[in-house]
This record gives C-alpha cells, structure tokens and sequence, in this order.
C-alpha cells in the first residue's frame, strides 16, 4: 500500500467513525412521571448535534421531537411550547416502560419550529404537570364527538401534527409515514384542502383506498391534521362517523 | 352502446349522484361528464385536478404501503361524496362520481367497479 492510499483509507476510516449515527433504543430511568420527565428533559439537554428524538411508550404511542445543543426545536410562540410541554407531561404518565432512541437529523426542526432553551422548557413542563387536564392517555386531542374524536375512533393507527406540520404524537405503528413521507403527504392535503375548499367543501376527509382496514386517511381543520389507517370498522363506520361530526347540509336548490 | 352512453347511464342508474366525469389526469381535463344540471367549467377544472393529485401524486406512492398506490379514492366533503376510480386499462384516467352527503357509500363504491368494466368496454 502506498502512503498515499493508506492516507485515504485512514481518512475514509476517521469520517465513518465520526460520521452521525443512529442510536439504539433505550429505556429512561424512574418510574414516577416527575423522575421520567426528568429523563426526557436530560435527553434533551445533552444532544449536541441535531438530533430527532423519539420517545416511546410501552403501550406503542411515539412522541418524536428534534433536539440540538440541548435545545427543543418547538412550533413558534408559547402555545407551541405549551403543547410540547403538555405533550411530555402527558407522555411521562404513560403506564409502562418509556424509552428513547435517536437519530441524526440536518434540519433544525420543522418549518415554523424555534429552538427553547432547557430552562423555558422545564418551566413550561412544570406548568403543564399542574393542568387538571393532562392526563396519561392524550394520544388524542379529545375523544368526544370532534374531528379528532372521530379520527380516533375510525383510525386506531395514526399520527396527529399541529398546523405548521410538527408531529405532535402518534399511535406508533409501523405502517404510518415517516418524517420524510408524512410532510409530502401532508403538502398533498393542503393541496387537496384548497381545491375542496375552491368547490365549496372544506372541510374534507380523503381515503385512499376501497374502504378496507388499512386504508390510509388524511383530513385537518384550521388546529391540524391527521393521518392515519382506516380500522376494522371500516368505511361505512367512518362515513357514519363523519355525518355525525359533520351532519349533513340540506340540499341545495340547483341539485 | 356508445361511450357517451355508458356516462349518462352511469349517472341515471346513481340517483345520490348529480355528476359523472371522466377524467385524462395527466392532462387535468375532463373529457366527458354529465351531471342533473349543467356544471361550471371551473369546478369540472377542479375535479381534474384532485383526482390527478389523488392518483398520481408522488406522495401517495411513498409511504411504502401498496394501498397507496389506489385504484379507488374517496373524500367526504362537508356537503358531497366525491368517489374517484381509476381506470384499470388506462392508469392515466378515471372518473368521479360526485354525490350528494348521505348517499349509500358502499353502494357508490360497488357502482363505480360495475361503471369501471362498462366504461373501458366502451373504449
């Protein structure tokens, strides 16, 4: 071997060592919310690079958020802070084992997403732990008669974003898109949402498919979106489902 | 029985639907429909639009499911059922049966595979 070449070699050996890798599933220590949350935030805390974090609960639900320099990358403004914190709070109480896993990202967020500092973000957590309305089980919004409500109970498999696109929470099924996948799909349901809105029908729930179990489902309002796998109900639930969401209007005289 | 044919008997033999288009997707044009009353130009322009963003778009092809890759979509709008098939001959077009809210959806999606066969036979 010539110098020259074991210098490439060496080179190309140092540049797979140092280059971003995956890291493998592992379960947060404590068994108290107070003692995981705790765990999350020092994810948090100590990733450098930027890093999409993705915390999961025993019961299969997934919150994924992006992380760097100890920073949460979180939608603009406190709402979007509160509902990330809200979010962790809730997810802390989960029953079970919680664990992490990471992956390197080159993005800083989302569109729309601003990095917090630690502090901001404790601060905004300790105040969602003192909201009654944080319970264990949010993986929906609301299961009353609601867009969300409906969503959740025709799709037991999805994955629920804020406004701006950010993945809020989801069921963590396999079969749900990627970060990659459900922002081309979430570009087509806009898309989609101004033509139906242009026909005079927004809101809109699309499914793609012949109405079996799996089936895939976009639909959002003004607060978000949602994707999910149509359930074993099926296609006659979900349309039974949606006339009591949304009743339907009387006809219009030039039909 | 002529194409033409096939479209309006589609649309008489549907009595929740008040239109029928049949759509070149790659194109975005509807290049036959009927409907109960005459429909503006710009929402047949619509309908194109959505069935090719529905069939052909990328982003439905890459979420690594087969179910993606459609033949039927469906999308419940606050005042119609829009159900959009594919043709199986020609992966580029396909019709919408547009209906009002209320209408029988599992009949709708039997109506549209029975339309499918007359229609490409029709071809």
């Amino acid at each position: 071997m010539t110098l020259s070449t074991e210098i490439v070699t060496l080179l190309a050996g140092i540049e797979r060592t140092a280059a971003p890798r995956a890291r493998p599933e592992r379960d947060l220590p404590g068994t108290s919310a107070e003692s995981r949350l705790e765990a999350m935030l020092g994810t948090v805390e100590g990733t450098v690079l930027p890093r999409r974090l993705s915390f999961n609960s025993e019961g299969g639900v997934r919150l994924e958020l992006t992380a760097r320099s100890g920073r949460l990358f979180a939608p603009g403004g406190e709402s979007g802070l509160a509902g990330v914190a809200r979010a962790l709070v809730a997810h802390a109480r989960r029953e079970g084992r919680l664990s992490v896993s990471s992956t390197p990202t080159s993005d800083d967020g989302e569109e729309g997403e601003v990095s917090f500092p630690l502090a901001e973000l404790r601060a905004a957590c300790s105040h969602a732990a003192a909201m009654p309305e944080v319970e264990a089980e949010p993986d929906t919004p609301s299961g009353d008669g609601t867009f969300y409500g409906l969503i959740a109970k025709a799709c037991p498999v999805r994955a629920e974003f804020s406004e701006n696109g950010t993945r809020l929470r989801d069921t963590g099924d396999a079969s749900l898109p990627d970060a990659v996948g459900a922002t081309a799909l979430l570009a087509e349901l806009a898309a989609l949402e101004t033509e139906m809105a242009a026909l005079g029908d927004a809101p809109a729930l699309v499914m793609l498919g012949d109405g079996r179990e799996g089936d895939l489902i976009l639909c959002g309002d003004e607060t978000g979106a949602v994707l999910g796998r149509l359930g074993g109900a099926g296609w006659s639930e979900l349309v039974r489902l949606w006339d009591a969401v949304l009743p339907p209007e009387p006809a219009v005289k030039d039909e | 029985m002529s194409f033409r044919a096939v479209i309006e008997a589609g649309l008489d033999s549907a009595p929740d639907c008040i239109a029928l288009s049949y759509i070149d997707m790659r194109a975005r044009l509807v290049l036959n429909s009927a409907s109960r009353t005459p429909l503006p130009q710009e929402m047949l322009d619509r309908v194109a639009n959505v069935a090719a963003r529905l069939f052909l778009a990328p982003a439905f092809g890459a979420t690594g499911n087969a179910s993606e890759m459609a033949e039927q979509a469906t999308i419940l709008g606050s005042r119609h059922i829009y159900l959009f098939q594919r043709m199986q001959t020609l992966p580029d077009h396909a019709f919408c049966l547009l209906c009002r809210r209320g209408a029988d959806a599992v009949g709708l999606r039997r109506h549209a595979l029975s339309l499918r066969g007359r229609l490409a036979h029709a071809l």
